[in-house]
């Protein structure tokens, strides 16, 4: 029986007119709008008396089943329910990101298989010619039969970790019975308004090793409870689970730093000092010595950059320990995830890989290690570009290995049967010589883009080669397309490729819809196909001086064409408007993160060049300082700044002038305010919301032309 | 460079954000963001209009003086904390709000986002759009009329320019808005807010004035210049819509639904809201008369885009002279900010006191193009070695009936496309309009479009005693020539005048067409697809052609052919991007 209720509610009315609020809000917005006052109430909201009171957060997860409509791009094709899903066409644009499939059909097989999670299970590079699911299926099948079982394919490239639980939730609506979940290189740190107060208070007193180490067991905290969720969620309905920990390509892989972020105590300059000495040492090949400063340099820097662990691993590579030199490679490999506002790249670090791992405890979930069998696969060597191709996207031979432990452990998880990998990998498919081929070429313009060396954009080039020497085709009228002004889609060559290979395909090296001068990957084709095509090199280099020659009129340098194209580790830490990895800054200038910052402008020998370059120092403690600019090594001009934007205009002689692609350094004054003040600033700048970089910044350029003297009405 | 007062003037974070450049009080170039971004009337911080106003000029940000921002955010915090102190309002109405106060402010913004490290000018938002329009009228004096759907807190204006000085008389505040009366019908008929007012105008016509005592209602009158809202009829104050249910129970006809069929009570509707805006803006134009007592009036503010309207104060109202600056919206008020910027630096007016023209936008270089449509392997027509003959042939395709894609010089600037880029055609065909929606616009049939017509013939074909270069008055057509495809179902037009002086390529057209045909006018519409704004790079107008049937694309000296254009270019556009500008509501905050 209903009991009575206990009391009765009534909305109050009021007929008081409300235009006499309007003096009062007038004075409040004046007096909340001091910058005092803005930094009292957002600090009261931060601490949660303004609104929302401040505080772990919740997230639910959706349950798939009979009433789903949608699951990623597919839309469940009507009311039936066992209606396929269908994709959604008008969700074209990130069709790109998932499988190619345009129908999942309802669960006929007596077993089903989900996979999900990132670009790596996706394929990235070979998708859609081969992939793991494609992979996985293929050894399932010759196992189970045609009917026996079948494998959905749900991964999404740049998945993020809330977008992974959301999919192990809704892909229940496909019925699986085993979902596999290879993910964890997209889990990067959160920086949520809830952190902040927590943050600002760590970075004015430890720096960014403050930051870091609560970001990381933020984001440690973060993978259990997904973990922990899987089982809530899977558990009572007998989905089992299987994770695949990812690896990472620690033989090959570097990230282009040179600078400690802002640290506590104004250890940047005792740092910067002990880098200089342990460089020193390292060219000396006085290995102890060097060690020494880099562990000095490690306990500085708290495991907040590459430099340090490098500068070991260079010292146990020297001494031939294997087991050192790994470590240090994780290490370098786990210091520069910490950034809430930029990336490198992705990648995982070990204590998410060891959380993983954790979860083979749990009932109903199961692990596949994949540095483990990467590792056994290589007879104990490091993981590099056999297994890689690039930092976490793995070639068809590690693709299938990693796919061989999950068929073994889902035929156990589904059958009870123990079946041997080599059995299995009897069924393994593999792409053929052509799709290698362009695969490898795909990995040779992804790894120059994320800024690696000659030497490693080299391999993938001529492995492209040598695979299927028609890759030539695709390599030259791609470079065509990046020496080129003209927007790439008007470009003949666009054409040309899109007639070569599946438009979806082409999408891996035209994504960006952005070109940029490619002088490295250009120089470094021409290199691979200097057999073959012997005119090339003269070729390009007659293309670049059309197009890019200050004689067909003025550029700005810091444009992303040009600004893309920084040659040297010095410089990669630039992050400017046109940065594409630049999450946080819409600012319409560049800031430097170190003490030298390398252009690239195209000249014609002999002919002189006119540079404007318009810059401020903002840390600046004097009045005014020097900063230099040299071009090909060369000074040109040593010009006064200040704190104030200031333009700056100089004549390159012709004698200093290359034909082709020429290089401009501008070296900014010595470091003059303290790290603490910009600790400070930054501090208070993440008060006000503002996504930091973190970093000393050494100067700012507003614009840099570059432009021919005798038409200075160009510029 | 340092000899010269360069101000940059900036309007963001609402809608239109656009850029301006004034050097030494003359218009050097001014520009909307969406044409960079591609994203229509977004509101995202102008940067590329930035870097496009100072390059330019071959300016960097260190010979910036002064920026100029269009609106005072601490007079418009104090009506949104407002807003959020009413009763009944929707917690997620009150979040947005308080996001307002813990947002960094728009100086800070500026400084954040350019670096700039000198003097910031905040100029009140009725301000900037007074100055817009009465600084560059060519008038030494005048009355100045300012109404939109709100700025900090007044919606209506009234005011008066003499020389450097700019007087406000007296003011409406929000929530009373004529902007806001006219955006309420225009959700109500179904229209987007903030964007489908101007297809309200546009079926105005096609009704009768069945609903004007009940739509009368919704104003009250007031003395002077005042007036009120009815506010039992809006809901924009609580709710994500503008009219309350009590507006549906006074009509007794349901609101339109998006897409869904037009009615003859939508018309009505439509013919009453107007006929009520127009003569209510009548009144208080005669009203500002009395405190203003000048023969010239300017006029600025989204509402001053209603070409109708201004038509009736002109004609009807006691003022001679009309001046309606062509980016009359919150676009255009970055340049009177800078002006207003100018004035205080300076104590002088601006020294340009005309704006003869609205080409301040950016050009597509000659040689880039060339280079761009070689690099394409694409057939085209060179006409660079004798130019006029790339207008006779144009001329010749628009005799055939042909519909030309017109990308000429520099861009405008302001919603109107008056001939740097525009689609024209023969406007005597009766089937141009229905084949124009076809191939590329994609909108409501019962719009018209616009006549751009010879200056010198003007007045043979219109009833216009002046000229109307930028496209903001209406006007009988009484043309001896059958003139369909501009005419409106009331016999009017939307004229824009051009001379050889403003746009010498355009006018050459025109004189062509005129001694072929007799008909010194073209159909001219602006040079987008239904949902994007105007196409302002070569790579633009290309993929809009493309995605169009449209039959030739005029690139300054070059021609291209619809059936000469690759497959690929078809499909090559992004696709359109919704604007930032709300769909219910108007966003107010």
């Amino acid at each position: 029986m209903k009991s009575p209720p206990e009391h009765l509610l009534f909305e109050e009315e009021s007929s008081i007119d409300s235009e006499w609020l309007k003096d009062f809000a007038a004075r409040a917005a004046r007096s909340a709008d001091t910058p005092e006052a803005r930094r009292a109430i957002r600090n009261l909201y931060l601490a949660g008396f303004v609104g929302e009171a401040a505080g772990p957060g919740q997230s639910r997860i959706e349950i798939g089943g009979a009433g789903t409509r949608d699951i990623g791009v597919w839309r469940k094709a009507g009311a039936a329910a066992n209606a396929p899903f269908v994709r959604r066409p008008e969700l074209g644009e990130e069709w790109f990101y998932w499988s190619s499939t345009e129908t999942i059909p309802p669960k006929k097989a007596r077993w089903r298989v989900v996979l999900v999670g990132e670009s790596v299970a996706r394929g990235f590079l070979y998708d859609p010619d081969f992939n793991p699911a494609m992979a996985l299926e293929a050894m399932l099948k010759a196992q189970l039969g045609e009917r026996g079982i079948d494998v959905i394919d749900l991964a999404k490239s740049n998945q993020t970790q809330r977008e992974l639980k959301s999919m192990i939730g809704q892909c229940l609506a496909l019925r699986p019975d085993v979902i596999v979940a290879f993910a964890g290189n997209n889990w990067r740190p959160q920086l949520g308004e809830r952190d902040i107060p927590f943050v600002e208070n760590l970075l004015r007193t430890d720096g960014v090793p403050g930051m870091k180490a609560y970001l990381d067991v933020r984001r440690e905290e973060a993978a259990r409870h997904l973990v922990r969720q899987a089982s809530s969620v899977l558990g009572p309905r007998n989905v089992k689970l299987i994770w695949v920990v990812p690896e990472f390509n620690l033989q090959d892989w570097t990230d282009p730093v040179s600078c400690a972020p802002l640290l506590g105590g104004g250890d940047n300059r005792v740092w910067r000092d002990l880098a200089q000495s342990a460089r020193q040492a390292l060219q000396a090949r006085d290995f102890a010595l060097a060690e020494t400063l880099a562990t000095r340099m490690m306990e500085l820097d708290g495991g907040t950059t590459s430099v340090s662990p490098r500068i070991l691993v260079e010292c146990h590579r020297a001494k031939g320990d294997a087991v050192a030199t790994r470590r240090f490679l994780e290490m370098c490999r786990d210091a520069e995830g910490w950034n809430p506002g930029f990336s490198y790249s992705p990648r995982i670090s070990t204590a998410l890989q060891d959380i993983l791992r954790e979860a083979a405890a749990i009932p109903g979930q199961a692990v596949v290690d994949l540095p483990r069998i990467l590792e056994e696969q290589q007879g104990g060597g490091l993981p590099g570009r056999q297994m890689f191709l690039d930092y976490c996207h793995l070639s068809a031979t590690a693709t299938n290995a990693a796919m061989t432990a999950v068929g073994s452990k889902v035929l156990a998880l589904l059958t009870g049967r123990e079946v041997s990998p080599q059995k299995l990998a009897a069924g393994a498919i593999s792409p053929p010589a052509k799709i290698e081929g362009k695969v490898s070429f795909f990995a040779a313009v992804h790894n120059a883009h994320f800024y690696q060396g000659a030497e490693v954009v080299r391999y993938w080039c001529a492995r492209a080669l040598e695979l299927w020497p028609e890759c030539e085709r695709i390599m030259t009228r791609y470079i065509d397309i990046q020496t080129r002004r003209t927007p790439f889609l008007a470009c003949k060559s666009a054409f040309e490729l899109a007639e070569i290979d599946r438009r979806e395909r082409l999408q891996y090296l035209l994504r960006g819809r952005v070109q940029r001068l490619d002088p490295m990957l250009a120089n470094v084709i021409a290199d691979c196909l200097a057999g073959a095509r012997p005119a090339f090199r003269k070729w390009l280099a007659d293309l670049q001086i059309a197009e890019h020659s200050v004689k067909s009129g003025a550029k700005e340098l810091t444009d992303f064409c040009y600004a893309s194209a920084i040659p040297t580790p010095s410089e990669r830490g630039w992050t400017s408007k046109s940065f594409l990895n630049n999450y946080g800054s819409r600012a319409v200038f560049a800031s430097a993160f170190d003490e030298c910052s390398k252009f690239p402008f195209v000249g014609e020998a002999g002919q002189p060049v006119k540079l404007k370059l318009c810059c401020r120092v903002p840390g600046l403690a004097e009045p005014d300082a020097t900063l230099k600019i040299e071009v090909n090594g060369r000074l040109v001009a040593q010009v006064s700044v200040q704190k104030a934007w200031s333009a700056h205009e100089a004549l390159v002689p012709g004698d200093c002038v290359l034909d082709g692609v020429n290089e401009i350094a501008v070296t900014w004054p010595p470091q003059t305010e303290s790290y603490q003040d910009a600790l400070r600033q930054t501090s208070d700048l993440l008060l006000e919301g503002q996504l930091q970089y973190f970093r000393y910044v050494f100067g700012e350029i507003h614009s840099l032309v570059v432009f021919d003297p005798a038409r200075p009405s160009q510029h | 460079m340092g000899e010269c007062l360069n101000i940059v003037g900036i309007s963001a974070g609402y809608h239109d954000s656009a850029c301006c450049l004034l050097r030494d009080g003359e218009i050097v170039a001014a520009v909307q963001e969406e044409r960079f971004s591609r994203i229509k009337n977004g509101n995202a911080f102008p940067a590329a209009a930035l870097r496009y106003c100072l390059g330019s000029a071959g300016l960097t940000i260190a010979d910036v003086d002064c920026i100029a921002f269009y609106e005072d955010p601490t007079l418009k915090l104090g009506r949104q904390i407002w807003m959020g102190m009413l009763p009944g309002l929707k917690r997620d109405r009150r979040e947005s709000i308080r996001s307002r106060l813990l947002k960094p402010p728009p100086e800070s913004e500026i400084r954040r986002l350019t670096g700039f490290d000198g003097a910031i000018e905040i100029v009140d938002h009725h301000l900037s759009h007074a100055a817009s329009a009465y600084y560059f009228s060519g008038f030494d004096e005048a009355a100045i009329l300012t109404i939109d759907g709100v700025g900090e807190w007044p919606t209506t204006a009234y005011g008066a320019g003499s020389g450097a000085e700019i007087r406000r008389l007296a003011q409406v505040d929000f929530p009373h808005s004529l902007g806001f009366f006219y955006s309420a019908i225009t959700g109500y008929l179904g229209f987007e807010v903030n964007e489908g007012e101007y297809k309200v105008m546009g079926l105005a016509p096609y009704g009768r004035p069945r609903y004007v005592n009940q739509i009368s209602r919704l104003l009250e009158d007031g003395p002077g210049g005042d007036y009120r809202l009815n506010l039992r009829y809006f809901s924009f104050l609580q709710q994500d819509r503008m009219y309350s249910d009590e507006l549906t129970g006074l009509l007794g006809v349901p609101p339109r639904s998006y897409g869904s069929e037009l009615t003859q009570d939508h018309k009505d509707i439509a013919h009453s809201a107007q006929l009520v805006l127009e003569n209510i803006l009548l009144e208080k134009v005669r009203y500002l008369h009395s405190k203003a007592p000048s023969e010239n009036l300017c006029m600025a503010g989204g509402v001053a885009l209603n070409v109708v309207a201004n038509r009736r104060c002109l004609s009807e109202g006691p003022f001679k002279r009309l001046f309606v600056q062509p980016a009359a919206g919150d676009a255009g008020s970055c340049l009177g900010a800078a002006a207003v910027a100018h004035v205080r630096r300076t104590g002088a007016r601006p020294r340009q006191k005309l704006m003869h023209s609205a080409y301040l936008g950016p050009s597509n270089l000659v040689h880039d193009t060339q280079r761009l449509l070689t690099a394409a392997g694409v057939k085209f027509s060179d006409y660079r070695q004798n130019p006029s003959t790339l207008v006779e042939a144009i001329v010749d395709k628009l005799i055939q009936g042909q519909v030309i894609a017109w990308v000429c010089g520099r861009m405008e600037f302001g919603p109107r496309a008056l001939g740097a880029r525009s689609i024209l055609a023969d406007p005597r065909r009766p089937e141009m309009q229905d084949r124009i929606n076809a191939l590329v616009k994609q909108r409501e049939s019962f719009r018209p479009f616009a006549p751009a017509v010879l200056e010198a013939h003007a007045r043979e074909h219109f009833a216009l005693d002046h000229p109307s270069p930028f496209m903001l008055e209406t006007c009988q057509v009484i043309s001896p020539i059958p003139l369909p495809a501009i005419t409106h179902v009331d016999g009017s037009a939307r004229v824009q005048t051009v001379t050889a002086e403003t746009n010498p390529r355009f006018a050459q057209l025109l004189e062509h067409f005129y001694q072929r045909t007799g008909c010194p006018i073209l159909l001219n519409t602006s040079f987008n697809l239904r949902g994007e704004p105007i196409v302002s790079t070569v790579m633009d107008a290309i993929s809009t052609f493309g995605r169009s049937r449209m039959d030739a694309l005029v690139l300054d000296d070059f021609v291209l052919e619809q059936e000469d254009l690759p497959e690929l270019w078809r499909d090559i556009s992004r696709k359109p991007q919704r604007g930032s500008h709300g769909y219910a509501v108007y966003t107010m905050l």
